[in-house]
């Protein structure tokens, strides 16, 4: 169904994708704010003549620019000073820092140095926070600022923080955040930590909260999805690229939809619950951002959406319209009918062939016809059935999964489905040469545990009609590692924990479990130490996992077992704690570590922040220098041109264009050793976060805020110490 | 040699330290203050804006920001904006008090780099605007602020036979960062006589560094150097984690200077008004909230800071003469008249202060001794001063009903500066009553053209172009005029009348 806009806007100037915002900077008025190219940002304001006596041209006067002079990477408007709580303060990321800046007043709040980047500027309330803070997502890092740029929040995520949304999803009046990636995962924050975790196929790069638990997301591989908790909901796909995602109520019955903006320039609003397309529009270029705003001061917030060209238009909910929100009622209705009237007659047409089918085989089977002849005819025997099982090989670095039928029905093909299993999320494997037994190579790229659902296409030898079995097939989450039968060296890293309430064979089975292995035949008694060895079916390095317990017959609340894990792989180690505190119900853990290698990689990538800052500050003090030459060069040469000195002018555009080249060089210098900068950043904050996979609830939260604080204390020290025990001496 | 250091005989001091250098060239206690000390400058001071800034520079955040929040918007006030009904008093009349030539108001005192920005808007693109403001190209404004900061001539180092004293791209900095008094003296040396912000930029994060990030003198200095180096920004930085450090009055300056120059007069209110909480008493700061307050147009807010300043320091001349001025435009020349005497006890005797004694004696009726002054400022006048007393000295032949005098003294002012624009308009109201129509159109022209932001010429233009029937030419010439001063009355007047003009046609 086409949308009806309310308004529209034809604005000057372009608007850069997902950067726009709409701000009341002087407490009552909306002005939509976006950045344009040129490291310039604009406002819009619809009402600059009621607040600007003395401009004269109303026109003009209702776009006004600011320099930023940078690239802009996020935009935001909150109210975060105190003193003034309906006021917003513009805030603006670029790749090293963020402004916060009073429009009303021409005024910074605050200018900070964010060296990991600002990909994402959100503000308002987070946990038990409760000043309203000013969140940046940058480089695998989140921090807050309160109205004077003083830091009150930090914490670490995966990767590039590309999006992030504040919404209260347990009802219980604190805010959490949702942060999105690189590193293909939806995070939500409570205060500091991750309380839940979504693992998806791609770059996630928008995420936007609908109500409770449920979510939207979009991927940068053009999907979009809605979640509900950890579960999904639906999804679409489509070839263009998703650029903006917002929630809004615009049909008006009380739940809000998810609107999604398209590089096409397709804006699609589609039911929150099922994913059903309720109305859709279309701007001639891509477009930009959603915002949400009372845009006419009337008292109803609209819906606006921009396009890359700069067009602008107003959407409203038809809540309270009662005749047209019936009518779109009624259309919707009527919509669903025929589209139901649409899908019976395949449907319809599907189960005549499916039953036409075991007709046959009845047939077939009851002449008791040779099996040859049934064969021709395509029938199987009744009772077939196709096992799977998981074979890990480690001359092929990698598993096969192993399909075969319980008597001569071969398997034709195999079509897989599994998220994050495939690089292509699905495959089907068709074999010219059908056997009874099918083997299908896997190598999963990560560890994740994934269902993989298979249908497998078995027929008699000769046949051509294929019967199709469904089955689910359990991935476990470390079956890229094989049991080890030959000791090895011991690795040199090592991480050793308590944990309280798990005996031997709870331990055993979450291996058996977790490595698709048996080492349950190992352990006897609930109190037996066990060893057990593994290694990498990626890269061949050895894990070993050294488990000890208490006496059985001690009991206590607090009994339990020592496990240490030897392993030089410091992320594997990570995920191994993860998932066994997930399992087995710890929900607290304290560990030590040492990993020697990595701590040796990790000191060095510290010395090159340092290296590379000082660099930072003396490279970006020579191009100013340079800068403030070329000036004076252009503005002797001109002076010159002016009184027809052609000779001077000649010689400073010839010193112009020397120290030019000189500029270029210094600058290229400067991108190389700011790029090698932030991959040392980056490095750090990884490091901080595979140090805190190693612990579990209160303990990683403390980890994360310690660590930050040594850093910023430049207290190598201490850093190292929390890394590897966990406390600061 | 100390003593000839601190009795500041710079010279014999560097004479002395040369020979010791000559006996021996390592002795690194000769590295004197002294060269140092005779080429400082007072950083604590706004530097007047170079072309290329004004030309190539966008340090402001907003291009065109809210009324009152910007020194590029002079004529907008913050009271008028907010208020509506302009009294008189609270707020800048432009009927009443002339303006600079960049078109901000009248101050009483001239500083560096109040006289803003050649006006904003499109005619800001073209580099002979930029030139414009004072004269010719070439020789008018500095090429750049670090223009004047950075090596340009030879001229200090003539001194010194066989070259730079310390060629500062040759020393191993780093060495030097360790030794921290040294570094000191070093890091003027380098700021001061050098002129070279770069390496001062150098020396200054390593010294940072050594000291752990705790020096707050450090810090000034690598934020002075940025600063200079037109990174603003990191100045910012650095100038508020030395505050933070440890309160300096320097410090505070320093801070409300680069807020200044990227266009926030809010917020170097408030680091002033902040640095007043800490250090109460000190003029300087309530001078630069008295600044920013005359650049914004509420010159009545100015007035008690200039009182308060008074009561600490009796003898500041800048307030002094901004009270003066202040009366003189409020229509009390006789009050403006004592503070120009007392200037005059205190010493001060230049071209300024006898041609506002001049012009206080005529207003407040003291006719003998009008001319007298007069003179005495034409005597002192060098070409910059001199077309401005010769057009006051026109003014008051004007009131005084001689207009041969008057005549004659704006042709002098004219032809000494040839972009006089006040001059030209009122020679061009003399041309008119003379009946020289064509003579008086060209001056308004010129006038007009020379200084955008005045609206008397503008409106002189369109009042002829209304009376010779040129009725599309008036009604241009007073949208301009209305344009640089909305509440001018005749020009509305003038407005409204042509319009029934134009419904009658």
């Amino acid at each position: 169904m086409p949308l009806v806009p309310s308004f529209t806007l034809k604005l000057d100037d372009g608007i850069l994708p997902g950067l726009v915002v709409v701000g009341k900077y002087d407490g009552t008025h909306p002005c939509l704010t976006a950045a344009t190219s040129g490291g310039k940002v604009f406002i819009h304001d619809p009402f600059a003549s009621t607040t600007d006596p003395g401009a004269n041209d109303a026109r003009a006067s209702r776009v006004r620019y600011l320099n930023i002079n940078k690239e802009i990477t996020s935009l935001a408007a909150g109210a975060i000073d105190p003193a003034s709580p309906n006021r917003d303060l513009l805030l603006v990321g670029s790749a090293t820092d963020v402004l916060a800046y009073d429009v009303e007043e021409n005024k910074d709040a605050f200018f900070k140095e964010a060296p990991d980047g600002a990909n994402a500027v959100v503000c308002g309330k987070i946990g038990s926070e409760a000043r309203t803070l000013a969140l940046v997502g940058g480089n695998c890092s989140i921090l807050g600022f309160d109205h004077e740029g003083e830091e009150a929040y930090w914490t670490v995520s995966g990767d590039n923080v590309n999006a992030m949304t504040l919404a209260d999803v347990d009802g219980d009046g604190l805010n959490e955040l949702f942060v999105c990636g690189d590193d293909f995962t939806i995070r939500l924050f409570r205060d500091e930590e991750v309380v839940s975790e979504i693992t998806e196929s791609e770059r996630v790069i928008n995420v936007c909260h609908l109500k409770g638990e449920r979510f939207g997301y979009a991927l940068a591989n053009g999907t979009v999805g809605v979640y509900d908790g950890t579960q999904r909901q639906w999804r679409v796909k489509s070839k263009n690229q998703v650029t903006a995602l917002c929630a809004y109520d615009l049909d008006g019955d009380g739940e809000r939809e998810l609107v999604i903006g398209w590089s096409s320039g397709l804006v699609a609003v589609r039911n929150e619950s099922d994913g059903e397309l309720v109305y859709k529009d279309t701007f001639d270029a891509s477009i930009a951002a959603f915002a949400m705003a009372d845009y006419r001061m009337d008292g109803t917030t609209d819906l606006i959406a921009c396009a890359v060209d700069g067009e602008v238009r107003g959407y409203r909910s038809q809540a309270g319209q009662i005749e047209t929100g019936d009518r779109a009622a009624g259309a919707g209705a009527g919509g669903g009918a025929t589209a139901a009237a649409e899908e019976e007659p395949p449907k319809k047409k599907n189960l005549l062939v499916e039953l036409n089918s075991y007709e046959r085989n009845a047939a077939a089977a009851e002449s008791g016809a040779t099996s040859l002849t049934s064969a021709a005819a395509g029938a199987i025997p009744r009772d077939t059935d196709v096992v799977s099982e998981l074979e890990m090989n480690e001359e092929l670095g990698g598993g096969e999964l192993v399909l075969s039928t319980n008597n001569d029905a071969v398997i034709k093909a195999v079509n897989m489905y599994g998220e994050g299993v495939f690089e292509e999320e699905a495959r089907f494997v068709y074999f010219p040469n059908p056997k009874t037994t099918a083997r299908v190579f896997i190598r999963p790229p990560r560890d994740i545990c994934a269902d993989v659902s298979i249908k497998v296409l078995v027929s008699a030898r000769m046949s051509s009609v294929y019967h199709v079995f469904e089955l689910e097939f359990t991935l476990p989450k470390f079956c890229m590692y094989a049991r080890l039968n030959a000791p090895v060296a011991t690795p040199s890293g090592s991480v050793s924990f308590r944990l309280p309430g798990v005996n031997a064979r709870r331990m055993a089975t979450w291996i058996d479990d977790a490595f698709n292995t048996n080492v349950t035949d190992i352990v006897q008694g609930p109190d037996d130490d066990f060893e057990c060895g593994f290694v990498s079916l990626r890269d061949g390095r050895p894990t070993l996992i050294d488990a000890t317990f208490d006496d059985a017959t001690r009991g206590g609340a607090d009994a339990g077992g020592t496990v240490t894990l030897r392993t030089d792989d410091m992320d594997l180690a990570g995920d191994i704690v993860q998932e066994l505190c997930a399992v087995v119900g710890v929900t607290d853990l304290e560990s030590t570590c040492d990993f020697p290698e990595d701590m040796e990689r990790f000191r060095e990538t510290l010395r090159e922040v340092d290296e590379r800052n000082a660099d930072r500050a003396r490279l970006a003090a020579e191009v100013a220098d340079g800068a403030n030459l070329v000036k004076s060069y252009i503005i002797r040469a001109e002076d010159a041109r002016i009184l027809r000195d052609m000779d001077t002018m000649m010689r400073m555009y010839n010193e112009l264009m020397d120290v030019n080249r000189e500029l270029i060089a210094e600058h290229n210098k400067r991108a190389e050793n700011h790029q090698a900068l932030l991959a040392a950043l980056r490095r750090t904050n990884q490091m901080i976060q595979r140090a805190a996979k190693l612990r579990c609830g209160g303990a990683k939260t403390r980890i994360v805020s310690a660590c930050r604080a040594a850093i910023k204390a430049n207290n190598v020290h201490a850093l190292f110490n929390l890394i590897q025990f966990g406390v600061v001496d | 040699m100390h003593h000839l250091n601190a009795t500041r005989d710079y010279d014999a001091c560097i004479d002395l330290c040369t020979k010791m250098l000559e006996k021996n060239p390592y002795d690194q206690q000769a590295w004197t203050r002294a060269l140092t000390a005779k080429n400082w400058i007072d950083e604590t001071e706004m530097e007047e804006e170079g072309v290329a800034e004004i030309m190539m520079d966008e340090n402001a955040t907003a291009q065109v920001a809210r009324p009152g929040t910007s020194f590029a918007r002079p004529n907008t006030s913050a009271s008028r904006a907010g208020g509506g009904v302009a009294t008189g008093l609270s707020s800048f009349n432009q009927g009443m008090r002339p303006m600079t030539r960049a078109g901000a108001p009248m101050t009483g005192f001239a500083r560096p780099a109040t006289a803003a920005r050649p006006s904003t808007g499109s005619s800001r693109d073209t580099i002979e605007t930029a030139f414009r403001g004072s004269g010719r190209p070439g020789t008018s404004r500095p090429v750049s602020s670090a223009a004047r900061l950075t090596r340009l001539g030879t001229a200090t180092q003539l001194s010194e036979p066989g070259g730079p004293f310390i060629d500062v791209d040759k020393l191993d900095l780093r060495k030097y960062a360790q030794k921290d008094a040294l570094a000191r003296a070093l890091i003027e040396y380098i700021m001061h006589h050098d002129r070279n912000p770069k390496k001062a930029v150098e020396l200054a994060s390593l010294a940072t560094v050594n000291a752990n990030f705790k020096d707050w003198w450090w810090k000034e200095r690598l934020g002075v150097a940025y600063y200079q180096l037109g990174m603003y920004r990191d100045a910012e930085k650095q100038f508020k984690s030395s505050l933070k450090d440890q309160p300096m009055i320097k410090t505070v300056l320093q801070l409300a200077k680069v807020y200044i120059r990227i266009d926030q007069p809010a917020a170097a209110m408030a680091t002033y008004v902040k640095g007043a909480e800490l250090f109460p008493g000190e003029t300087s700061m309530l001078l630069g909230q008295a600044r920013i307050h005359d650049a914004l147009n509420d010159m009545h807010l100015g007035v008690p800071l200039y009182k308060e300043v008074l009561k600490w320091d009796a003898s500041n001349v800048e307030a002094i003469a901004c009270l003066a001025a202040n009366h003189f435009y409020t229509d009390q020349p006789e009050i403006a008249l004592r503070f120009y005497r007392r200037l005059l006890m205190m010493g001060v005797n230049n071209t300024e202060l006898w041609n506002n004694l001049g012009l206080c004696c005529f207003y407040a009726s003291q006719y003998d001794m009008t001319l007298a002054c007069f003179e005495r400022a034409i005597k002192m006048a060098d070409d910059e001063e001199a077309p401005d007393v010769w057009f006051n000295v026109g003014q008051v032949a004007i009131g005084i009903g001689d207009l041969g005098l008057a005549y004659q003294a704006l042709k002098i002012a004219v032809s000494v500066d040839s972009t006089h624009a006040e001059s030209f308009n009122n020679l061009g109201v003399l041309e008119l009553r003379k009946g020289n129509v064509e003579a008086g159109r060209a001056n308004f022209e010129k006038a007009s053209r020379e200084a955008e932001h005045a609206f008397e010429p503008a409106y002189n233009h369109a009042l002829l172009a209304f009376k010779t029937g040129e009725f599309q030419e008036a009604y241009e010439r007073v949208e301009k005029a209305l344009e640089c001063y909305p509440e001018h009355a005749d020009s509305v007047e003038l407005k409204k009348q042509l319009k029934k003009h134009f419904t009658l046609l």
